[in-house]
């Protein structure tokens, strides 16, 4: 038989036929060349195989997940916001006209009880006391998180600091922040409220959602996800199982400054990050780590 | 977040991500040889993926549809910048905590952390087809067939980039290893 490595190559990867792999065989009990080419490549994918598996970065599911609902948003057919800027001409159209009836019947004083015992407190006002902040939720602690805001109020609300590209959402948290908005992009969720925990360390911080157990880490000014879905005991504190899961989060975050404090929220997810208004300000997780809070 | 999105194809994408984002990664990973350049490129091709995903039909091999994607987003980005990028193994591992990096290969415990970095040195000087042949070979396991249809070139195709690539691989590690065992060598 021919001396040819390339058989060696081709016997290691089992793509010789019977016929040629016997010959090879008893070639290789006579040819040195031959048995120390099929060795070192035997050697090579023996090393090539050994590189250790990497876990991937903790945060590349949600970009991932993030681009591709982006893209899903992006690719609405054409007349999908011409129909929905004609729905809401007709319903303000509408609106008006009913109101102007009811005005003209009841009088003023009559439609302003109606309209107060009819829509509940939205749980995020919008110039709704000095400079607008955020209010306390309707219903903290509800058992699943439902859209904090109607659909009417959101966007009545929204009208004068709203991109006016974005696809209709429910509620839409940072209308009150025009500055934030503009970062975020169009909201990708509705806005929910939830119950959040939050642990303030020397060196850092760790958020948790608790409906879902999506927790992060926050260090100098960088946030990453810690877990999608952080399970919790109720009798300790809801961070206990990340030290377990993550025995080098002491190194990284220090001891405890504050006991864990817990707190409703309303979270709402946009095309660049994420954002939380709490009864003490804003906290923003932006794509690409970027972690603010403001007041 | 996103999967709060209702739409069917987010869905079974999300299915598809959690499947295989670890060994694709892994994969770019070594195409590339750091872990900036592998998050990348993991978003991109699995952006691809997921808008080529109602062109999938039921019976297609998921796993080798992902590897060609993922293969042609590596070359791409190769040819862009036309250049091949050496990162030192040592750079990549820095980047990791030790616990990110798995233990759970037995032949791994047998190779010394060096010899990886020899390893991923060789890898990166590898023509980018080369390298491509012998990581789903050696590393994924994959047939000369299942190559053939990532990189869409024939069996016999791929044969003889795989005799090559292992005569490469060779030349370029008996190199090193002179260098190595020289007197005042080391690795760098």
């Amino acid at each position: 038989m021919k001396c040819d490595p390339m058989l060696a190559s081709a016997y290691r990867d089992g793509e010789l036929s019977s016929t040629e792999r016997n010959a090879f065989e008893i070639h290789l009990g006579e040819c040195i060349r031959c048995r120390s080419a099929l060795a070192d490549y035997a050697r090579i994918g023996r090393m090539v195989a050994a590189i250790p598996v990497v876990t991937p970065p903790v945060d590349l599911r949600r970009a991932v997940l993030n681009r591709a609902a982006a893209r899903t948003r992006n690719r609405q057919p054409w007349y999908v916001p011409l129909l929905t800027g004609v729905t809401a001409a007709v319903v303000l159209v509408v609106g008006v006209s009913t109101a102007t009836q009811y005005l003209n019947r009841s009088g003023p004083t009559m439609m302003m009880e109606s309209a107060r015992s009819a829509a509940p407190a939205p749980a995020i006002g919008v110039g709704g006391g000095a400079g607008g902040g955020v209010q306390p939720p309707v219903a903290p602690g509800s058992p699943s998180p439902s859209p904090t805001l109607d659909t009417r109020q959101g966007f009545a609300a929204a009208t004068p600091t709203a991109a006016p590209a974005c696809p209709p959402a429910v509620g839409n948290i940072a209308t009150v922040r025009s500055d934030l908005l503009s970062r975020l992009g169009c909201a990708n969720s509705p806005a929910l409220q939830v119950e959040v925990a939050e642990a303030v360390y020397q060196r850092g911080s760790l958020f948790r959602r608790a409906d879902t157990g999506w927790t992060v880490m926050i260090v100098n000014g960088r946030w990453s996800v810690l877990s999608e879905r952080l399970a919790a005991d109720a009798s300790a504190s809801p961070f206990q199982r990340a030290f377990v899961e993550q025995p080098v989060l002491p190194t990284l975050l220090g001891d405890a400054v504050d006991p864990v404090k817990q707190y409703p929220a309303v979270i709402q997810s946009f095309a660049n990050g994420i954002a939380i208004a709490t009864e003490s300000g804003w906290i923003v997780f932006l794509d690409g780590g970027v972690f603010e809070r403001q007041g | 977040m996103a999967h709060e999105v209702v739409n069917d194809g987010l869905e079974t994408f999300e299915a598809i991500f959690d499947r295989y984002q670890q060994p694709i990664y892994n994969y770019i990973l070594r195409m590339m040889g750091n872990p900036e350049d592998a998050y990348d490129l993991t978003q991109d091709a699995f952006l691809k993926a997921y808008i080529n995903l109602p062109k999938l039909g039921g019976d297609r091999n998921v796993a080798g549809w992902l590897y060609r994607i993922a293969t042609n987003t590596c070359l791409d980005e190769l040819r862009r910048r036309k250049v091949i990028r050496w990162q030192p193994w040592e750079t990549f591992m820095s980047a990791f905590h030790p616990r990110q990096v798995a233990d759970d290969s037995p032949e791994g415990e047998t190779i010394r952390h060096e010899d990886v970095a020899l390893v991923q040195k060789v890898l990166d000087r590898l023509p980018p087809r080369y390298r491509m042949c012998l990581v789903l070979r050696e590393y994924e396991d994959l047939s000369c067939e299942e190559i053939g249809e990532i990189l869409g070139v024939s069996r016999q195709a791929v044969k003889s980039l795989l005799f090559r690539a292992r005569e490469e691989f060779r030349k370029i590690w008996q190199g090193i290893e002179t260098e190595r065992l020289a007197p005042g060598g080391g690795v760098r």
